[in-house]
This record gives C-alpha cells, structure tokens and sequence, in this order.
C-alpha cells in the first residue's frame, strides 16, 4: 500500500479553491527560491532548566513535501515543533519565511505567516458543528445594516466549507452536525481540512493517527497525501513509522535535540529510521561530533 | 479504500433519526409539555379557573420577568462554561443602589426617577460582574468560588449601604409608572425581559458573540488555540451577567416600592435550574434559550399554581427539585451513546 503519486493518481481533485497561485502547486525545481519553502530554520535551540531539549537544529520544510518528524520520546520534536508554530520562542537560531527572518508569539502569528497547525488532541470544539468549527476564528459576517451586530453569514461559510472538503475529496454527512457526533478518522479530517483551508503555505500535524484506527488512519494519510499535493507543505510528527514513510517525501530523525538523520525517502526503510532513533552506527549526532 | 469513502463510515449519528425522536429526546419539548399540563390541572382544580384568569395571568407574567433576566444571565455563563451564584445578591445590591437613587431623585419628576434609578442598578450590576470577571481571569479563581465570595461580599455591600434595613419610602410613582405598568395587558417589566431575552436568542444563535460564547465553553483550549481572546469575553460575559442582574434589581424595587434583601439569596441557584431543567448544559457548549423560558414559566407556574388551589407553596421547591433531577438524568442517558444503543436492541 503507497499512497505516494500524483494527485491525479489518486484520483483526487486539486485544491482550486485554495488561496494560493499557480506557482505554489508546482513541483519544486531544484533552484530552490523563498517561496519554494513553508519556512526554513537555522540552528534552532531550546533549553529548559538544564535540559538542552534543542541543539543547533536546521530544517526546511518545501511546498508540496511531506516531511516525517521521528524520534524517541524526549527526543525533542514536540518541542521543535512548538518553536516552529509560535508557542516556543528559541533561544538561538532563526525561522525565515519568504525570505524574510520571522518572530512568532503565539500559534495565531504562525497562521498569519500562513502554517496552520493540527494538534494531536485536534482541538475541536465538541458541541459546535463542523461548519462552525472550520470557521472558529474566521467567522465570515453580513454586511450592510447588519454589519455592527456580528451576524454570520452561514450561507457563505457553508459554500466555501463545502469547497474546501471537496477539495480533499471529504464527505460528510452534513456540516451541521455536531463534531461530537463524528467518528475518529472524521474529527481528523475536519481538522486536517480546517487547517488547510487558513492555511497559504504548510501544516504541521501531530500525531495525526495516534487515536485512529489501522483504516482510518490510512484514510487520514492519503488526505495528507493529497493536502501536500495540493501545494501545501505538511510536517507530520509521528510514532507511526510505517504509515508515515509510506506518504512522506522526506524524513528527520531527531535524537537527543539534535538531527540524527535529514534524508530524501528514496529507498530509506523503517529499518534506517529506527537506527537513526536509537542512535546505532552512522546515525549518533555525538559519533559524528566525535568523528569530526 | 480512497479518500472518497472518508465519512462514509463511522458515524455514530443514526442518519435516519427522524424528527418525532428528535423531538421526544429533546428537554425542551418536555418541559414545555410539563408546563401545559399544569396549566390545564391548575386551570381545572381552581375555583371558577381563576388560574387562567385574565388578572392571574398577569401575575404569572410579572413573577416571570426577574427570573427570565436572571436565567438570561446565568444561561450565557453557563453556555461559555462558568457559574455566577452571586447574581441574587447582585440584584439585591443594584435594587437597594436604584431605591436610594429614586429617594434622592424624587423632586426631580418621575422621568428622571426611573433613569436615574434604572442607569444605578445597571451600572451597579455592570461593576460586580466586572469584579466578577477579573476575579475569575486574572486571578485565575474557579468561578463557582468566586462568585460564593462576592455573594457574601456583595450581600455585606448592600446591608451597610442600606443601613441594615430594607429600601423603603421609594416614590409610588414609580411602581405606578413602571413595576405594575402594563403595556397592551402585559406587565411592562415582564415586556423588558421578554425582549431581553429575544435579543439573547438572536445574539446566541445567529452572531458571532454566540458562537464564541458556546466555543469557549465547550472546549477552552479549542476557542484559545482559535485566536480568541477568552480572558477578555469571560470579562464581557460576567459584566452582561451582571448588568442583567442590574436590570432585575431595578425591576424588583419597582414592583414593591421597596427592597426585599433577604427575599433574593436563592435566586441564583433558581436561575441555575430554570435553565438546566430547559437543557443548558453545566458542562458548557450547549445553552437552550428556549428551554429556559420553559424552565422559568415553570417554576412560576408551579408557585403561583399551588396557592391559587390552596396548596403551600413549599411544594414547588420539591417538584422543580425532582423535575431538576429528573431532566438532568435523562440528559445524562441520552448522551451516553452506548447506553442508548442498549436500549434500543
């Protein structure tokens, strides 16, 4: 089972309806400009207390790539990723956007920048209805005389949800339905869909299959598949190896907060991954510190 | 598999859930059932159905417009997931303030009497929801603790400004203007909450005031994570809560011409079960406006109901207690999903 292909493989609409131009859904060429990049990092670190949770980690996150972000537990992903969508600030290091260096406050900043992110608990709200949940945040209001009371324009929320579903092939029901009332692997497809559509350039997700299960979850990573083919670049922090490598282009291995391992997928196995999370030969950022 | 199944399956929602169970389900066809069955029993046992007369009515009507206030209060801080139990002594408070301002206005003509009394209560209501609010998001108090403590503080308020006695001496004029006024045969007080409560109505289902209300309540961190400004909304709500309160002290003492300080402790908590009987969520996320209307009229029906057939009082303070119960259990079976699927095999 590779979900990796085309779009058009796959059978799968293109995200028309996205707030993006044309140039941001092609294949990235290798000269390589700003816009070609979600974000680019250099020499990231964090230390809390004595515990040094990032050391001097560079990443780059491509339109239109997934990129896997393993490691073991403590490792230091959730709170790379934390520093990449504003709720860490880093000690040291940068984050360029377009070209440009960026300061992040707060996950809202990261959303301005234009990298939306989908939290492994979703952070949906239960008893609002998909409709209202795509919008929280962004609600769209009448105009004219009823401008200054705040009322929405359901209507229109409701037609430019219902593109945004279509464009990652999701079917629900219906958009009026409490997020409660929908399965695991619907919740996520919510989530992932509401991230994408205020999102211009990347997502970051979270342990996007932790609570799904195995026909769901593939479910949700040949939406990330088609999200990332849309244009979007997508970084997905997972425990799932096999599924994830499986729809990623590319993949990081962190180890002690230091990058163990930054390889295209080409013919990368679980095997490598795996070695490069415990730190076997060739894949110890200390043995290479040490060879040096 | 492709990506066009993804909500094919799963749904834990019947989708042939038809309308008649929706409505048997829902607490709000059932309360309002309850209310017109007692108003039938009322109306038959009552000599010569005084409980549907035309001036019983009106009483009905005149109990009801403090407590639909308060319940409006109390269901916009629940729906966003917080408790104000200080909202009875807040009225006490905002009365004895608008009594005292309608005795030192009185020379002034009756306009400037209703005003000025009504702008005290409210602006009163306004600064301990205000206190209310702070309390709970800058001090980071559960708000059910908080508003003990200001039921306490605020009560201690109202007796040192009042001199330890009720209000009283408060111009006729303006029971006479106002608190018994009524407009085409409806209590004017009860108009003004009735029309609160459709803007409530229209505010929590149509705009985006709603929206975040019920957010916020149903999941904190989802509405945070969203971009709004929680901390400042809760701020809002409680002061909305408490200019509300405001409003129904003003109402209060316009009825009687005088405070009833020791009469409104309980009101809170009856507010409280007024909007969870109609299906307003504790837990937040999920406020029926309808249902609290149902709620109120109920507790006024069952009080007023008793004494028009000769029967104490009292006894409504047990059947909304079991009523409360009640509605609350059923709530709690129908959301447990596994439970209903039980049932149903």
């Amino acid at each position: 089972m590779a979900f990796r292909g085309t779009a058009d493989q796959l059978g799968i609409v293109r995200n028309e309806g996205k707030n993006m131009d044309a140039s941001q859904t092609e294949v990235a060429s290798p000269l390589r400009s700003p816009s070609d990049y979600v974000f680019r990092a250099e020499g990231l670190s964090k230390t809390f207390g004595h515990v040094k949770a990032i050391r001097d980690v560079s990443i780059e996150l491509r339109r239109g790539e997934v990129l896997a972000l393993f490691g073991d537990n403590g490792a230091g992903k959730s709170t790379l990723t934390k520093m990449l969508c504003g709720v860490y600030s880093p000690d040291t290091g940068s984050i360029e956007i377009d070209g440009q260096s960026i300061t992040m406050k707060s996950t809202r900043d990261a959303e301005d920048h234009g990298i939306t992110v989908v939290h492994q608990d979703l952070a949906l709200a239960p008893d609002l209805t998909v409709l209202e949940n795509m919008f929280l945040g962004h609600e769209m209001m009448h105009g004219g005389i009823l401008k200054p009371f705040g009322f929405l324009s359901r209507l229109e929320m409701a037609q430019k949800t219902e593109k945004a579903l279509q464009s990652l092939s999701i079917r629900l029901p219906s958009l009026s339905l409490s997020v409660k009332d929908l399965s695991g692997g619907q919740r996520q497809a919510v989530a992932v869909a509401r991230a994408n559509m205020w999102s211009r350039s990347g997502i970051l997700m979270d342990e996007p299959t932790a609570a799904l299960g195995t026909i769901q979850s593939d479910i949700v990573c040949q939406l990330i598949r088609t999200t990332a083919d849309a244009g979007a670049g997508v970084m997905i922090i997972s425990h799932d190896i096999p599924r994830i490598l499986d729809i990623a282009d590319r993949v990081i291995v962190l180890r002690h907060g230091e990058v163990a391992l930054d390889e295209p997928i080409g013919s990368l196995t679980r095997s490598d991954v795996v070695a490069a999370m415990v730190g076997l030969a060739g894949h110890d950022p200390e043995d290479k510190e040490d060879n040096k | 598999m492709t990506a066009d199944t993804i909500g094919a399956g799963g749904l834990a929602l019947p989708a042939s859930e038809s309308r008649l169970h929706k409505i048997l389900t829902n607490n709000t066809f059932w309360i309002f059932a309850i209310d017109v069955l007692l108003i039938i029993l009322f109306t038959s046992i009552s000599i010569n159905h005084t409980f549907i007369s035309g001036t019983n009515l009106q009483n009905l009507m005149s109990d009801s417009g403090e407590g639909l206030l308060l319940g409006i209060a109390i269901a916009f801080l629940l729906g966003s997931g917080e408790f104000d139990i200080s909202l009875g002594a807040n009225l006490i408070l905002s009365s004895v303030v608008a009594g005292l301002i309608a005795i030192a206005l009185a020379p002034f003509g009756i306009g400037i009497v209703i005003i000025g009394s009504l702008v005290g209560a409210i602006i009163t209501g306004l600064i301990v929801g205000l206190v209310n609010g702070l309390i709970v998001t800058r001090l980071n108090v559960n708000s059910l603790i908080a508003t003990l403590a200001m039921l306490g503080i605020v009560t201690g308020v109202a007796y040192i400004v009042s001199g330890g006695t009720d209000v009283t001496g408060v111009p006729v004029a303006l029971q006479d203007d106002f608190g018994i006024k009524t407009v085409l045969g409806i209590p004017l007080p009860f108009v003004i909450a009735i029309l609160a409560w459709a803007i409530a109505f229209v505010a929590l289902r149509f705009s985006r005031f709603g929206l975040h209300l019920l957010a916020m309540g149903s999941s904190r961190p989802a509405a945070e994570r969203a971009g709004l400004n929680t901390n400042r909304k809760l701020v809002t709500l409680f002061m909305i809560a408490g200019g509300l309160a405001g409003i129904a002290g003003f109402i209060d003492i316009t009825r009687f011409a005088a405070t009833n300080i020791a009469g409104h402790t309980q009101d809170s908590l009856s507010a409280i079960t007024a909007a969870v009987i109609g299906g307003t969520l504790l837990a937040g996320g999920i406020v029926s406006m309808v249902g609290l209307l149902g709620g109120v009229i109920l507790a006024v029906i069952l009080a007023n109901g008793l004494v028009v057939i000769g029967v104490s009082s009292y006894y409504q303070l047990i059947v909304v207690g079991v009523i409360l119960v009640i509605a609350v259990s059923v709530d709690q079976l129908r959301k447990s999903d596994s439970k209903v699927r039980l049932f149903s095999k």
